[in-house]
């Protein structure tokens, strides 16, 4: 894998604020000759002159736009995790026993597949399993959990190839691979112009995430992002934490935008149990109708 | 092969070779490791070796490492890293290899009780805690656990005619408890973290996740709004590291990361607010008795009354602001050191937990979050979503509370004078803290 990462400090009138981003790919050197990097570097920085003027929003409950960049993410702890059979064969994830039920809204369908274009490339996990294409969610209907060979076994299926270990010395355990939501139908313009009193969330410079799959609460920080009124976007605003439950959030989802990419990184990863492997995640854009958000009083 | 002796014989190397200056840093990690559910799920040990060389030609550097202690492979490290010094731009900045060595008194940092446990030591434990936690009611049951002790065995050795060695261990544990009915569920997490097989608490570990896993059954979301709030110890801990512990490195300070740029000498923190980092604690997890360039660890003032007194620093990014290093280098052998704190701890105050909560007539007492981690030390926006509280009414812990995000800007709370801080300390990994009480932080919820 190859990749390039940037960050930017800025500040202004007592204040700072910085924003990171990365590209990867899993390609050779050819991916960091063919990109133009000094815009890619430059938007960066422009974005973090922008934060750190900006204030937060208010802290509450908002309808919210998540971005292709983010909805990934969003995917990867409200609900990747939950799925993982390690998790559901010890009975701590809240998915647990719940094969069969909707447990999304009928717009959402969500695969991990070992192999895409734009993601982390793995056509076999680390106990040689082939890594295909699993459907996890089959229009808000849960199909199938996340398996190595251990938890199949635990559970009575077959390994779906998920078994990853960081190195010799670790235990190979059920990780995603590139876990991502399928494209719906409307534009960006559409997707945004019914909400009158929203957030536009983005995955650019956003920090990460982490999940409690057994209480069902997820937690991610976004990066820099939008106020949405009147079904337009407008004032950029920064500092912004959202929270949510497994159960709900994907409930909750009410349009799916057609626009559609998987990103992977060579610079961050997913951690579990002290180890930490790359993965690849993504979707189109989402519009999710609650979701709560921590920002000013 | 012995660590120190394949470390001299790096540095002679690379100083035949033609470099004008050699370091070589070696480690061995052991460890054993034993992970569980309500039954053992596996059983690990893993030894892990590297050596690494860091050489200079004038002011061109280069590092190269193997993980292999084998004579042939480290000469091949040291005419690795040579052939990179050569193609490397001069650091302008670069002054030497640090030409002072030693090491400090250090006390409880090697357990010989650890190296030498039976290997049926640990599943034996673990299945202590999970009985523990089977007893302790019939809603509670392990749903993740680990029992983990190591090894630690570091050389270094450079061409200052230098060469340490030292060894430490540790003991870790982990219990995730959930309780469970028809109805509700709960969950609660423990952790330790010990240098002596006797500082571990078993019994402790497993009951205070099992009795908090029971109080959270009935949690609930509270109203959004603006709060006092009881940060527990460890807790609090974890927010210290995510702030402090890489901005009040000199190496962000330098590279204009961190906002504590131009601040020393001025008032950052409320008077009562004592940061220092103790490198020499006794048992502390991060006391060692040299840091990772062989220079002797110390305890070093950062904020003293509010006022922020001094960077962590190592060799390199001493030498460029004409300081002396604070031993706090810190590095695998695969890369070059940076500055880290070693014990960072937060001055204990005078105040009993129960006066923090029973001070408070509405107030949250948040034992648990997630993604503190990912609060912004640049900004200071500090953010948590809740997984673990209680909410107070009256001076009383009521209503158990999951699933709000709290959130303040960390360097106004700093400085608040209504900040009251405990004397409970505890230690999240190496940073120790006790718990405080901070007024007026936002709430999102309902």
């Amino acid at each position: 894998m190859t990749g390039l990462a940037h960050s930017s400090v800025a500040a202004s009138k007592g204040q700072m604020e910085y924003v990171s981003d990365s590209k990867s790919r899993c390609a050779g050197f050819e991916f960091i000759l063919e990109n133009d990097w000094s815009s890619f570097t430059q938007e960066i920085s422009e974005l973090s002159l922008q934060a750190v003027e900006a204030r937060m929003p208010r802290a509450g409950g908002y309808e919210v736009l998540a971005d292709s960049d983010l909805i990934g993410l969003i995917l990867h702890e409200a609900f990747g995790h939950a799925s993982e059979g390690d998790l559901v064969a010890t009975k701590e994830s809240v998915l647990e026993g719940r094969v069969g039920e909707q447990v999304a809204s009928p717009m959402v369908n969500l695969v991990d597949e070992g192999v895409v274009e734009g993601g982390y490339y793995l056509p076999f996990d680390d106990e040689g399993v082939e890594k295909g294409r699993l459907v996890v969610v089959r229009e808000g209907v849960l199909k199938s959990f996340l398996h190595s060979r251990e938890t199949a076994y635990k559970m009575g299926n077959l390994s779906s190839g998920n078994a990853r270990a960081q190195g010799f010395g670790s235990k190979p355990i059920v990780r995603q691979t590139n876990l991502f939501m399928e494209r719906g139908d409307q534009s960006f313009e559409e997707l945004v112009e019914d909400i009158d009193e929203g957030l536009y969330i983005c995955g650019r410079g956003a920090r990460g995430g982490e999940v409690d799959v057994a209480l069902g609460t997820f937690t991610f920080r976004v990066g820099p992002s939008y106020v949405i009124k009147n079904g337009e976007v407008g004032e950029i605003v920064r500092g912004i934490s959202t929270s949510g439950m497994i159960l709900e959030t994907l409930r909750s989802v009410v349009a799916v935008g057609k626009d559609f990419a998987v990103r992977t990184s060579l610079f961050g990863g997913c951690g579990k149990d002290g180890q930490r492997v790359h993965v690849g995640h993504g979707g189109p854009p989402v519009r999710i109708e609650r979701m709560v958000v921590g920002g000013s009083g | 092969m012995e660590l120190l002796s394949l470390c001299e014989q790096a540095v002679k190397l690379g100083e035949k070779l033609g470099a004008s200056e050699v370091e070589a840093y070696a480690t061995i990690d052991s460890i054993r490791e034993v992970n569980f559910t309500n039954r053992i799920e596996s059983t690990r040990t893993s030894s892990f070796t590297g050596l690494g060389v860091r050489l200079a030609l004038g002011k061109k550097l280069g590092l190269h490492s193997t993980s292999q202690l084998k004579k042939e492979e480290v000469e091949k490290a040291v005419e690795k890293a040579l052939a990179i010094a050569k193609v490397s731009n001069p650091d302008p900045d670069w002054v030497s290899l640090p030409t002072k060595y030693g090491k400090a008194s250090v006390e409880q940092v090697f357990d010989k009780n650890i190296v030498e446990l039976e290997l049926s030591t640990l599943p034996e434990k673990a299945i202590e805690v999970m009985e523990t936690v089977q007893n302790f009611d019939k809603r509670t049951t392990v749903t993740r656990g680990s029992i983990a002790v190591g090894e630690e065995r570091v050389a270094v050795s450079n061409c200052y005619h230098r060469y340490l060695e030292q060894k430490g261990t540790f003991a870790s544990s982990h219990v995730t408890v959930k309780a469970e009915d028809a109805w509700n569920r709960g969950q609660s997490s423990e952790s330790h973290q010990v240098r002596t097989w006797n500082e571990m608490k078993f019994p402790k570990l497993s009951m205070d996740a099992s009795e908090r896993a029971v109080r959270m059954m009935d949690a609930k979301p509270i109203r959004s709004g603006k709060i006092t709030v009881v940060l527990r110890n460890k807790l609090f801990a974890d927010i210290l590291r995510t702030m402090f512990g890489r901005t009040l490195s000199a190496d962000s300070v330098q590279k204009k990361r961190s906002p504590w740029v131009g601040k020393r000498g001025k008032q950052i923190a409320s008077e009562d607010f004592n940061l220092f980092d103790d490198g020499v604690k006794k048992a502390g997890v991060g006391t060692r008795e040299f840091d990772d360039e062989g220079y002797p660890q110390q305890k070093t003032p950062l904020i003293t009354n509010g006022v922020l007194e001094r960077y962590l620093y190592d060799n390199y990014t001493a030498n460029k602001d004409g300081k002396t290093s604070t031993g706090n280098a810190s590095r695998s052998y695969r890369s070059i050191p940076i500055p880290v704190p070693n014990n960072l701890t937060l001055k204990r105050g005078e105040a009993k937990l129960d006066e923090l909560v029973e001070d408070s007539s509405h107030g949250l007492y948040v034992y648990e979050v997630i993604g503190e981690w990912l609060s912004n030390p640049i900004s200071g926006n500090l953010s948590a979503t809740v997984t673990n509280g209680h909410l107070i009414e009256k001076g009383e812990l009521t209503q158990a509370v999951k699933g709000v995000i709290i959130s303040a800007n960390f360097f106004t709370t700093i400085n608040k004078k209504t900040n009251l801080i405990a004397d409970d300390t505890e230690n999240s990994g190496s940073t120790y803290s006790p718990s405080i009480r901070i007024q007026d932080i936002n709430i999102a919820g309902t």
